[in-house]
């Protein structure tokens, strides 16, 4: 299939307990998990419950009460999104935490060809168009206008782990024939605490980046 | 998307250079477990909701807009980067040793395993100057090597050394030094009557 990659991005999320309080940049400066840069107060966005940094090298973070999430908008920064949530919580042991998904986004853009294919190879829309008894007595433009808009597929997860690896692809915009793919790699943590947390991120996070990659070049071609 | 084969070697020394990069919108949080109404534009609204598998609460979802600004009160504003990167090589890296001109790394390729361990020596001036204090023997890094290419962004080469910046031992990393050393330990221990 003929597309183009728009762009890219690699988030890690965090279910759990936390302070958004805590995730200033000067935090992470004085701990040295990230380098000293001249943030301003347009790259913050610092209220009791929710925390927004635009951090260097297009990466970004953003913390609730519920959530901890941290994307990379660059491939040559998706490892080291890893290192700054290992070095985050290895600080923040005491943290609760209680899922973890290692996620993979694109956007690509179709030819026109396969704009029109593309969505009917995964989805035969004739089952909708089918069921709608008005549907044959539209004119043929209108007609053209039945597709796929989005999709889900689950996966279970081929190790010991609990969780599941879900695929969303979704129309981004119809003008310009582009798609979101992304792909949730989901995982309990069954302890419910950093130190399996870290386990998991470290010894799933590049393996999930390499997997997301793979498994959406397949789709796309298949 | 044609892939594109590249000559590379570490004799060419690959300076590569980023234009000024800009972030894209931040998309909405959906979680599904929300079960108290929330103040926060962020907490999703159960009544608009019926049985969608896309909301779990670590996905995110994508709510992307190219080209244009997205601002609201509570979103720092970003805006679509003009280049995407097309990766061709990526090393996991150690610091031997260095001076004040050059690092002497040991590098493994990550991208085929099989290739054996290299070592080579670097300028120092391949190494931002942000991480310059971390260049120590024992000192970690990775070293892409690959494409940028955007609307208006010409096609070039870049190469891009990052230190890691790790603090602490994971359980999972104690627990595999342990088993190497246990290994090198009965090792040495079962040859060690074995003549030289």
């Amino acid at each position: 299939m003929n597309y183009k990659t728009i762009s890219t991005q690699a988030d890690i999320v965090l279910v759990g307990s936390f302070n958004p309080a805590i995730f200033h940049p000067e935090w992470f400066i004085r701990n040295k998990i990230i380098a000293e840069w001249n943030y301003t107060k347009d790259d913050l966005l610092f209220v009791p419950d929710i925390t927004q940094v635009s951090l260097p090298s297009e990466q970004y973070l953003k913390v609730l009460l519920n959530q901890f999430s941290i994307k990379a908008m660059m491939p040559s920064d998706f490892l080291g999104l890893r290192d700054i949530v290992s070095s985050t919580f290895s600080l923040l042991k005491e943290t609760p935490v209680h899922q973890i998904g290692l996620n993979y986004t694109s956007v690509l853009k179709l030819s026109d060809e396969d704009w029109k294919k593309f969505g009917k190879k995964l989805a035969p829309i004739e089952v909708w168009t089918n069921s709608a008894e008005y549907f044959s007595e539209l004119d043929d433009k209108k007609k053209e206008q039945a597709g796929l808009c989005k999709l889900v597929i689950n996966l279970p997860r081929n190790d010991e782990l609990n969780g599941f690896i879900r695929s969303t692809l979704s129309v981004n915009s119809f003008e310009n024939r582009e798609i979101t793919f992304s792909i949730n790699n989901h995982i309990e943590i069954e302890k419910k605490d950093v130190p399996q947390m870290l386990d998991i991120l470290e010894s799933h996070w590049e393996e999930s980046l390499a997997f997301s990659k793979l498994y959406m070049d397949k789709i796309l071609n298949a | 998307m044609p892939e594109q084969a590249i000559s590379l070697s570490f004799e060419q020394v690959i300076h590569g250079h980023s234009s000024l990069i800009e972030g894209q919108p931040w998309g909405l949080l959906n979680s599904e477990k929300q079960t108290e109404k929330s103040a926060f534009p962020y907490a999703h609204n159960p009544q608009t909701k019926f049985f969608d598998l896309s909301l779990t609460e670590t996905g995110t979802s994508h709510a992307h807009t190219p080209n244009k600004r997205f601002k609201n009160q509570s979103t720092i504003p970003v805006e679509l980067k003009d280049y995407t990167e097309d990766l061709k090589q990526i090393w996991d890296g150690t610091v031997i040793s260095f001076n004040e001109d050059t690092i002497k790394i040991r590098l493994e390729d990550k991208i085929t395993l099989e290739n054996p361990e290299t070592i080579v020596d670097l300028s120092i001036d391949e190494v931002s100057s942000q991480d310059r204090p971390l260049i120590k023997e024992g000192a970690m890094l990775f070293w892409y090597i690959g494409y940028r290419e955007g609307n208006k962004h010409p096609r070039e080469r870049f190469s891009k050394i990052c230190f890691r910046r790790r603090l602490g031992w994971t359980d999972k990393e104690i627990e595999d030094a342990n088993t190497i050393a246990k290994e090198y330990e009965n090792f040495f221990i079962n040859n060690s009557s074995q003549p030289a």
